[in-house]
């Protein structure tokens, strides 16, 4: 296998790498299905009927989708560039920045670990909600600055690099319309992922954390419930 | 698919001090609290007793026990 020969493509998002992929798995983000499963678990507590319809933006390969359609759900999935095989699952090529859906489809959108690789947050946000029946939920997991502001700040290029404070996150889904119901840490999933890639030998090509400060690394990785108000 | 990380001895010619085999290259884990690492490594053929290359304890193993226990 040459998976690991070879300095990586430069300017390819580590989600998208190949090497990266075969260590994550198909669910490619910190504490994979499971954390999924858990984010909805909180939701169904909150009151979301299911099994519902889900929109997951930024589906990937479609391990999410496989997972809500093995639920009952109807599930559909938004990407830039999917890459599930074939077109078993409803996945629509489009931007999240340019939310292509009718108004009030869904009763869950789902953003796993996808929102900070935005620049305008605010417009995918008001997207989701758009697309959100009044009382929909959305599901959210993404990087998030533990310690006190860092001078890093979104360039558009990794997870990393765009994760701001849990206050930044809340501020911006209540920007967009969205009242936070839970937050959940889940940094250890992360610590692992990290972990999992230097194990594997895999660099995560200069997307370090803003850990200058030592100490304990300030970027963790947070899990959101809100609803649309 | 193989990713694992593959140590061969820091020097060759090793052998089981019980069984007098030399040591193959096996598989096997490296566990930190409850992930699960694999990685090739010199082993017993016959007893399983596993050597740990100084070149992986000093390296890998820290970073990534490091990793894994901050949080
Ligand atoms: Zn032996």
């Amino acid at each position: 296998m040459t998976l690991l020969e070879g300095p990586p493509p430069a300017g390819d998002a580590l989600w998208n790498r190949q090497d990266f992929r075969a260590v994550a798995g198909d669910a490619l983000r910190p504490g994979g299905l499971a954390l999924t499963a858990a984010g909805v678990a909180l939701c169904r507590e909150s009151g979301l009927g299911f099994p519902c319809r889900v929109l997951d933006m930024g589906c990937g390969a479609g391990a999410t989708l496989e997972w809500f359609e093995k639920q009952g759900c109807t599930a559909w999935g938004l990407d830039v560039a999917p890459k599930c095989d074939g077109n078993a699952h409803g996945t629509i090529r489009a931007d999240a920045a340019a939310m292509p859906l009718k108004d009030a489809l869904f009763d869950l959108v789902v953003c796993e670990c996808v929102l900070s690789l935005f620049s305008d947050v605010g417009t995918v946000l008001e997207g989701a909600v758009r697309v959100l029946e009044a009382g929909g939920m959305l599901l959210c997991s993404d990087m998030y600055l533990r310690g006190p502001s860092s001078p890093c700040r979104a360039d558009g290029v990794s997870c990393v690099a765009g994760a701001r404070s849990r206050d930044e996150w809340e501020a911006l889904f209540a920007g967009a319309g969205l009242r936070t119901l839970h937050f959940r840490d889940h940094s250890r999933e992360l610590a692992l992922l990290a972990a999992r890639l230097v194990w594997y030998g895999i660099s995560p090509c200069g997307e370090t954390p803003c850990d200058a400060s030592g100490g304990r690394r300030p970027v963790g990785y947070g899990l959101w419930v809100a609803r649309r108000s | 698919m193989s990713l694992e990380p593959n140590y061969a001895p820091d020097e060759a010619g090793w052998e089981c001090g019980n069984c007098h085999r030399p040591l193959e290259q096996g598989k096997v884990q490296a566990c930190y609290l409850d992930a699960a690492f694999d990685v090739l490594l010199p082993r017993c053929p016959v007893c399983g007793l596993t050597m740990i290359p100084k070149s992986l304890a000093e390296g890998k193993m820290v970073e990534v026990e490091a990793l894994v226990e901050e949080k």
